[in-house]
């Protein structure tokens, strides 16, 4: 009986090991395949050669491209990069406030078409937002906003609140106990939004905090269309993508690679230091939703 | 009584005008020549005049127009002119020092004078770009000139003024007129004629009598480890070969024609199969990802390359590569076709100078655009970008006139055909970039059957 009981255990023990032996290999194998353009890009972004190369290891290395990120005035990389950084924060702003608004209105009020307004906001949001890109151009051209970086921003921020699925979701676990509590003791909708749900939303509110300003900081094609020639008002992507012409890519494709190294960094640190609040933030909604 | 001498004063004021306009017209043809254009209408010869810019009253002239268009925007206040320009990324520089040179010398004090030049828009991008939305388009912009006839026909550009027509016309070869003109109309200011490519070679490689046959070339260089390369995968280039073969490739009308579906398109393909069988043994025919100019400079940097098919933009970088007095250059070699020796044919073409029908300052803008077409910024265009002039007086320049790249293009000259006439965006759009990239991928060990297959492919997706 202890026999076979232990053989059974030797038995599952092995078949575990080699199950877990091939997942481990097959994540390996992964890893390789996801890291090795990471750091071919940073390898290269220190390449001597100014060129495409089809070598791996470059054979000499310089920092020479990173200071010309910052020297070269035909591709002002730091003023793209303030660009980039003032657009993004600013719609990052508005973005969150007008989500978390609408997220709770729809969660905690009840209105007349609110079941209409939640199934229009979900259809509506599964078309592109450049779908319009060509009308909406045209519309700011009339507001004065022509090749502005102030029209990316309203560009980025003004749909927001129809990505309200998530927050509301959140919203919807919070006891309205609470609320009704608070407005007992006096408290208008406007002072329980603010004093009583915020302070207890910390991770949506990180979460929605992130995905507004990683929209903005990534996009290409609003400011492709946008801003046309105005270099003056390029962000990082369109700047980085010039470089990449095939009149520009001899002598600029190290440089290209240096820009897309620095480019992570500060999108990479952000996460590394919310990625707590990210992960609470996706599942806490996600329960209910 | 008091109305009619209003009207009277009214009146003589604006006689007075008139004869005021009137001798500012004659006090700019006065210090001018007169010459006789060449292309005469039925009414009779037109007669055009030729300005000198470094003359005090046309400078004049010229300023007090610019001043009418800075004041017709701003009002009261100082006028401003601010022009835009399009050019070349790799061109920025050089036409950013024109465009300062520019501001100088039309400097005033009755207005302000920007000019900005922007590198977003390449030649190759600028004229569908204008016709995409010409608002927003730069005033001047340089393009190639098979966009010319699309951006008359969408009517965003604007035709020469005649202020400078007899200028354009007398300071430039014929053919670059030729080029520019649509219905009669000249509508654009020539800048270089070198829109086409030739053969660049290592003169420590290979002779002037090495240089003459495909074959030849390749075998030398199989053998020491070395390879010419010709851009098969590019439909500019390989449209060489069917050029020779004797197919018609012409664009008229909106309608494309391309005889590829025949037996003159077989030839021309299997010419191209017989070349790429020595493929990575002296003969590349393809950049890969990195694009064709960085793959030759790259080749000539490490000396992979002794040959290349290419043109003048990679010149400088050849130069700076192999050295000066190491870099010629021929005219295309023959392709052995048909079992007989055959003279590559080429793309041939030109550079323009165009200016945008909607700018706000129409006049400026046609000044500034002949400033960049001038004969003296051709010359300094060539001898800072190694680009090839139109100008008849930048030709006789001891320097260019002995340039391999000129004496190659011009040698070329005769297998050279016009893109405009021959190609559209339809031809682009077929798979005859890719039908190249597949012979050269296959090392040429394609089947006729397999060939012919792939020309009525391309051949339908054109029609």
């Amino acid at each position: 009986m202890t026999n076979t009981n232990d053989s059974m255990k030797t038995g599952y023990a092995q078949k575990r090991k080699a199950i877990n032996t091939i997942v481990y290999i097959i994540l390996s194998v992964m890893v390789v395949i996801w890291i090795v353009p990471i750091i071919w890009l940073i390898l290269q972004s220190f390449n001597t050669e100014m060129g495409v190369t089809t070598k791996f290891f470059p054979s000499s290395f310089t920092f020479d491209h990173y200071i010309a990120l910052f020297t070269d005035e035909q591709y002002p990389y730091g003023k793209w990069i303030l660009n980039t950084f003032m657009v993004a924060a600013l719609s990052c702003v508005i973005s969150t406030l007008f989500i978390l608004m609408v997220s709770y209105a729809l969660s905690r009020l009840r209105f007349k078409v609110r079941k209409t307004f939640l199934n229009l906001g979900l259809i509506l949001g599964m078309f592109p937002g450049f779908m319009s890109m060509a009308a909406t151009y045209n519309i700011m051209d009339i507001f004065g906003l022509k090749q502005q970086l102030f029209a990316l921003v309203i560009v980025y921020s003004a749909g927001a609140g129809l990505g309200y699925q998530v927050a509301k979701g959140f919203f919807d676990t919070i006891p309205r106990s609470l609320d009704e509590a608070a407005k007992i003791d006096g408290a208008t909708r406007n002072q329980i939004f603010w004093q009583i749900i915020l302070p207890l939303s910390k991770p949506i509110i990180v979460y929605t905090a992130l995905t507004t300003f990683t929209g903005p900081w990534a996009d290409y094609i609003f400011v492709s269309y946008f801003m046309k020639d105005n270099e003056s008002n390029w962000t990082v992507a369109l700047g980085l993508y010039k470089m990449l012409d095939k009149e520009a890519i001899s002598t600029h494709f190290t440089t290209f690679c240096a820009g897309a190294v620095l480019i992570a960094i500060p999108i990479t640190i952000l996460f590394i230091i919310m990625q707590r609040f990210y992960v609470e933030g996706v599942t806490g909604g996600a329960v209910k939703g | 009584m008091a109305s009619k001498s209003k009207k009277a004063v009214a009146l003589l004021l604006t006689a007075m005008m008139a004869a005021a306009a009137m001798a500012g017209c004659g006090d700019s043809s006065a210090p001018a020549t007169t010459v006789t254009s060449t292309t005469a209408t039925e009414s009779g010869e037109e007669e055009l005049t030729v300005i000198n810019l470094d003359d005090e009253e046309v400078l004049t002239t010229i300023k007090n127009k610019m001043k009418e268009e800075a004041d017709a925007q701003t009002g009261d206040k100082k006028g401003k002119v601010s022009l835009k320009v399009w050019c070349a990324s790799t061109d920025l520089a050089f036409e950013q020092s024109l465009a300062k040179e520019f501001e100088e010398k039309f400097a005033d004090s009755g207005y302000e004078l920007k000019i900005r030049v922007s590198g977003a828009i390449g030649e190759d991008a600028s004229g569908s770009k204008i016709i995409e939305g010409p608002e927003d388009g730069a005033d001047v912009f340089n393009f190639a000139d098979d966009q010319l006839s699309s951006l008359v026909e969408a009517g965003d550009i604007a035709p020469v003024a005649g202020y400078f027509l007899g200028n354009v016309k007398s300071e430039n070869t014929e053919d670059s007129i030729d080029i520019c003109t649509v219905n009669d109309e000249v509508y654009a200011y020539p800048k270089t004629s070198d829109n086409g490519y030739f053969l660049y070679y290592d003169k420590r490689f290979f002779d002037e009598s090495d240089v003459a046959d495909f074959d030849a070339m390749v075998s030398k260089a199989g053998q020491s480890g070395k390879s010419v390369f010709f851009d098969m995968g590019n439909g500019w280039y390989s449209t060489g070969f069917f050029f020779t073969a004797g197919c018609t490739v012409s664009y008229k009308d909106g309608k494309q024609t391309a005889t590829y579906n025949s037996d003159e398109g077989l030839s021309a393909a299997k010419a191209m199969c017989h070349i790429a069988e020595n493929t990575g043994n002296g003969f590349e025919g393809t950049p890969g990802t990195m694009g064709d100019n960085a793959y030759v400079k790259a080749g000539f940097e490490d000396g992979s390359l002794v040959a290349a098919v290419i043109g003048t933009w990679v010149g400088p970088d050849i130069k700076a590569a192999i050295g000066e007095e190491n870099v010629g250059a021929a005219k295309l070699p023959t392709v052995l076709m048909d079992g007989e020796q055959k003279q590559l044919d080429s793309f041939g073409g030109y550079k323009l100078i165009g200016v945008n029908k909607f700018s706000t300052y129409s006049f400026s803008s046609q000044v500034l655009a002949y400033y960049l077409g001038c004969p003296d910024s051709q010359l300094k265009r060539y001898q800072t970008r190694g680009l090839i002039a139109t100008s008849t007086k930048a030709l006789e320049d001891d320097k260019l006139k002995a340039d391999p790249a000129l004496l190659a293009i011009e040698a070329q000259k005769p297998y050279a055909h016009a893109q405009g006439a021959s190609v559209s965006g339809k031809y682009w759009a077929s798979n005859i970039g890719g039908f190249g990239g597949e012979i050269v991928t296959e090392k040429g060990k394609l089947t006729d059957d397999q060939l012919k297959t792939k020309l009525k492919q391309i051949e339908d997706q054109m029609s």
